[in-house]
């Protein structure tokens, strides 16, 4: 990849790392940091990676970054309402459906971040983000699609799970 | 120890199946005969459809633009990449400006080069045709490096034959080398490219 596909890569997919860092770790502190230094780790290995593989490559990085900290628990998680504070509406969403599904959202937030790292990673990476399942194994370190599809499915239930808890319909 | 699967798991597994692919007839059936017992998986099935389509709604929360731009700094628009941009300009126009300069500096028809002059000049294009190369393969850094690292034998010589065989095509270094050098003595007129 030259620079030219590194600056592509970083228009495409700057908003999926960070958001995806921002929702992991719950601070939107260290979602910049893990975001630079992926960022800064695909430019270094620019030269040995395909354009095709940047996304795959920079959020694998993002992913072990993000684990990491975690791990560390140099991230102290913030408090859910100040944290939901700083994620953003769907702005492809109009007024209503938006007041409307604004309390389903902060219910799904809330027990997105009450996920174990894993379970939140899975959810993250397929239903929020759309990756497809090989992209998401290797930043997961799963090989076998069918153990990723299986460790997906149950974190979808636990996710679901907690919104029932909660009183949600979802 | 692997957990016997129970039919509820099975039926699970092939409602979060069906909401990414078609599911064989079989396992349509099997699906429906343990939905039409079970109230839990009941249940799972009514709620998935509207719990994906509710995380696949949740916006992507927006790279911050000082963040953008901070990194941008840090690869693309850095010191060096800049330098890099500059240095490929500058190589361009010292490649132009000696290629035009060449036939009024060097009028053709020397009978011999020095042997020092024919080992630099085989040094100085093989160091430009590894230039070349990184002319195609390599960045802008890597250019840079590898001009200075070309030129360097012969500004080291001051040997202008030298410099100017390397950016000459063959028949025209052929026809440099030809003249005497300080310590002339007769050479081969051939030169490997």
């Amino acid at each position: 990849m030259d620079d030219a596909g590194y600056e592509r890569a970083l228009a495409a997919h700057g908003d999926l790392v960070f958001g995806y860092a921002l929702r992991m770790l719950r601070d939107p502190e260290d979602a910049r940091d893990v975001a630079q230094e992926a960022w800064m780790r695909l430019w270094q290995h620019r030269h040995r990676v395909e354009e095709g593989s940047a996304r795959a490559f920079v959020m694998t990085c993002a992913h072990r970054l993000c684990l990491d900290r975690l791990r560390a628990r140099r991230s102290r998680p913030r408090a859910a309402e100040e944290a939901l504070a700083t994620l953003p509406e769907n702005p492809a969403a109009g007024p209503d459906r938006r007041a409307a599904g604004r309390e389903t959202a902060r219910a799904l937030e809330t027990a997105l971040a009450a996920l174990s790292p894993r379970d939140r990673a899975l959810v993250l990476l397929r239903d929020v983000h759309g990756l497809p399942y090989r992209e998401i194994g290797d930043a997961l370190g799963i090989e076998r699609e069918g153990t990723l599809k299986a460790a997906l499915f149950r974190a979808r239930e636990r996710l679901r799970a907690r919104l029932v808890a909660a009183g949600v319909t979802p | 120890m692997t957990r016997r699967l129970t039919g509820c798991d099975v039926a699970r597994r092939l409602l979060h199946e069906s909401l990414e692919r078609e599911l064989a007839p079989a396992e349509r059936e099997q699906l429906a005969t343990h939905l039409a017992g079970c109230p839990r998986c009941r249940e799972l099935r009514d709620d998935l459809p509207g719990l994906l389509a509710g995380l696949a709604a949740l916006p992507t929360p927006a790279m911050p633009a000082d963040l953008r731009e901070e990194i941008r700094g840090r690869t693309v628009d850095a010191p060096r990449a800049r330098a890099g941009r500059l240095a490929l300009v500058a190589a361009a126009a010292v490649l132009a400006l000696a290629l035009g300069l060449w036939p009024a500096l060097h009028p053709p028809a020397a009978p011999a080069a020095s042997p020092d002059a024919v080992a630099a000049a085989r040094q100085v294009r093989v160091a430009l045709a590894i230039t070349g190369r990184g002319l195609a393969t390599a960045g802008e850094r890597g250019l840079a490096l590898s001009v200075e690292g070309a030129l360097a034998p012969a500004l080291a010589r001051g040997s202008r034959a030298a410099l100017g065989a390397a950016l000459e095509p063959p028949a025209a270094i052929a026809a440099a080398l030809l003249r005497p050098g300080p310590r002339s003595s007769p050479v081969k007129k051939e030169v490997s490219p």
